[in-house]
């Protein structure tokens, strides 16, 4: 099963989330905030993380740095903000900081589970290909 | 040799040096005065851009903090739809999202009553009406209704001693409440218990609360209370900075104070301390005006 996970200080938010998440077929795992966010990546290694940027002792921009910078066996691992901050400004920074998606709140959840496949998608093209090379440089 | 008088000569240069001298003079005060307006016009001009800068955060935050309550109840209403949808959908479910969408509309309400008393506060409107408030009764409601919304964390409330009355404006008395107990949990989403005491103490009654969370650093402490200002261990929390500094005004024109007692990684306790009695007459106060009835 392919394993989400969804870093969130609201835990109304973050536990509906989950839900709708599960719900699609999903195995989720919760992370309160970046702190907590980061020892999880590291644990489950997750297909795809959905994270929250306003949070309490790491924040999303951190993490996101932090795992592009420090952790390169995540490097294809998809990062979507999930976030308040919804001015356009904030959207391009985001997504200029390495973001593959960046998605706002209220959210739609509908809007949230299509990219969450499309980005699974991409990620299994990417693999497909790579499989493909090693057969042909066999 | 023929001899001149020159007397006439040197008068007039004289007159000419003392008119240059003054003229001078007159040159370096208005120089002096001018540089003088220069700084003082430079120095509002960093306060109003510090000024602006404050309220474009306040802003920038402020819909934010709207933003996220606004995302719960949205949530709600389509996980709401889609077990309706999926005949999954059962009164324990409708009873969970109605009690999630209530905390969301209260944190939008308080936001909004304190954005709204902050602008009366500004243009010195914000008015406190004493009338008998029983203070016990005021206690335990906002303990209560912040217990409701707040599931994960405990909020006890030990009241010893209390009058039956105080004067003082029970719908501000609310507020101050609601505003400390909110931050209480807001700071602490980690730590669950939130302890509230009050008690009566010669002239005054005295109001605890005491959360056991992220705490603020000594060098905050006493700016704590300012418009806009926030705390370094709140960097990543939702908020404006306005509903300490209306507390501490709402306090002070109940002739109380705020105290803040606090460590970072340990907690912070709020003590507030309003007067049993009250003087006859009132003088309006710098921020509002107070009115006994």
């Amino acid at each position: 099963m392919t394993t989400i996970l969804c870093i969130e200080d609201e835990p109304e938010l973050r536990e509906d989330i989950a839900e709708e998440l599960a719900s699609a077929g999903y195995d989720v795992k919760q992370a309160r905030d970046g702190h907590e966010g980061l020892q999880m990546i590291i644990n489950y290694k997750p297909s795809l993380v959905l994270c929250d940027i306003t949070m309490p002792r790491k924040n999303g921009y951190q993490l996101l740095k932090e795992i592009r910078e420090n952790y390169s066996i995540f490097a294809e691992m998809p990062f979507i903000f999930v976030s308040a901050l919804a001015d356009r400004e904030r959207i391009l920074a985001g997504l200029s900081d390495g973001a593959d998606a960046y998605l706002t709140k209220p959210i739609d959840y509908e809007l949230l589970l299509a990219t969450v496949k499309a980005s699974l998608r991409q990620i299994d093209r990417i693999k497909d290909n790579q499989k493909q090379q090693y057969v042909l440089d066999d | 040799m023929a001899a001149r008088d020159i007397t006439s000569r040197k008068k007039a240069e004289k007159e000419l040096i003392r008119h240059r001298d003054h003229l001078q003079e007159l040159v370096d005060a208005a120089t002096a005065d001018l540089n003088f307006k220069a700084r003082e016009l430079k120095r509002a001009l960093e306060k109003e851009q510090e000024l602006n800068e404050l309220q474009r955060r306040f802003v920038a935050m402020a819909s934010h903090e709207l933003r996220t309550p606004l995302a719960i109840i949205d949530s709600s209403a389509q996980r709401l739809k889609r077990r309706l949808d999926n005949n999954e959908l059962t009164a324990e479910n409708v009873d969970k999202r109605v009690g999630k969408i209530r905390g969301a509309v209260q944190r939008m309400i308080r936001l909004i009553e304190s954005t709204m008393s902050v602008a009366r506060m500004d243009e010195g409107k914000l008015e406190v009406n004493f009338g008998p408030c029983n203070v016990a009764e005021v206690l335990k409601a906002a303990c209560s209704s912040q217990q409701e919304i707040s599931e994960n964390h405990i909020i006890s409330c030990e009241l010893l001693d209390l009058p039956e009355t105080i004067p003082a404006d029970r719908r501000a008395l609310e507020q101050v409440l609601a505003n400390l107990l909110s931050n209480a949990v807001k700071y602490a989403a980690h730590a669950p218990v939130i302890d509230v005491t009050a008690f009566s103490a010669v002239s005054d009654v005295i109001i605890s609360v005491q959360d056991y969370g992220i705490g603020i650093d000594a060098d905050d402490l006493n700016r704590i209370g300012e418009r806009f200002f926030r705390a370094k261990t709140s960097a990543g929390i939702e908020g404006t900075g306005i509903g300490l500094n209306l507390v501490k005004t709402l306090v002070e024109m109940h002739d109380g104070t705020l105290k803040v007692e606090s460590e970072r990684d340990k907690g912070s306790k709020f003590i507030i301390r309003i007067p049993i009695t009250r003087q006859l007459r009132q003088e309006p106060t710098e921020k509002g005006q107070a009115r006994l009835f």
